[in-house]
């Protein structure tokens, strides 16, 4: 089954060899797929921001037990992004 | 390169747009950094908040006042439990005190007692607190004031603990 698959991956004219140069259609979707990938970095990345800022208002305001959920999730965010990053090397 | 190269070209080949070009890949790994930088930021506020809660739990008593100093209607300045720590003590009626922290829940912006309107107001966001009970009644802060836990004794006013 999976001989077949890689010889229909082959034979499949849009693509090319895989040890050439990549076609325009599959330079374009990795073009696509890298852009997606940016967008959300930038996503989480606003999240990030927007959590520190909360969380700074919290500590000023005296309810610096907000700042500990926040924590949390700004990681959670920080290891989506490194997950991104690591996919994009 | 070509002979219609300049010399200098020669000694210094470096095409500047080519060097501050930054590709996608370069900006996401930029992106990266910047998230463990605020991911490290809001950890260190946690961290302080954490702290600062800690301090908190194991309050002592002080003594913070007698009552012949404190006219009805006055305010005194009081630090508690720590000296970075301002308060207001507030003399309501004859044998009514009041003590708030004087960090405003906005920003922290030191709170006053204005005696006249009978509220507590913070001039940074024109915030007012209630005198009463410290519940906020104007302005942009939400949360009421932490007031301090009193305890009379004789003629002495005693600060026993933080109510956040």
């Amino acid at each position: 089954m999976l001989g077949h698959n890689s010889q229909a991956t082959v034979h499949n004219p849009q693509l090319a060899d895989h040890n050439t140069i990549p076609s325009a259609v599959v330079r374009r979707q990795r073009n696509t797929a890298l852009s997606l990938v940016m967008a959300f970095v930038i996503v989480l990345l606003l999240v990030q921001l927007w959590l520190l800022v909360e969380a700074v208002e919290g500590y000023l305001g005296g309810a610096g037990a907000i700042a500990v959920p926040a924590a949390i999730a700004s990681g959670l965010c920080s290891l989506g992004i490194w997950g991104l990053w690591r996919v994009l090397q | 390169m070509s002979d219609s190269t300049p010399h200098w070209r020669k000694d210094f080949p470096i095409n500047w747009e080519d060097d501050h070009y930054v590709t996608r890949r370069e900006f996401t790994s930029f992106l990266a950094l910047i998230s463990g930088a605020l991911f490290f930021g809001t950890g260190l506020v946690a961290v302080r908040g954490w702290w600062q809660r800690w301090r908190l739990a194991s309050p002592n008593s002080v003594l913070i006042a007698s009552v012949a100093e404190m006219p009805i209607g006055v305010a005194k300045l009081f630090y508690y439990p720590t000296p970075n720590d301002p308060c207001l003590l507030v003399r309501l009626s004859v044998d009514r005190f009041v003590a708030y922290s004087q960090r405003c829940t906005h920003l922290s912006c030191p709170v006053v007692y204005w005696a006249a309107d009978g509220h507590i107001h913070c001039p940074c966001h024109e915030g007012r607190f209630a005198v009463e009970d410290g519940r906020p009644l104007a302005g942009p802060p939400r949360r009421p004031l932490s007031r301090i836990t009193l305890m009379l004794r004789g003629e002495e006013i005693w600060a026993m603990g933080v109510e956040v």
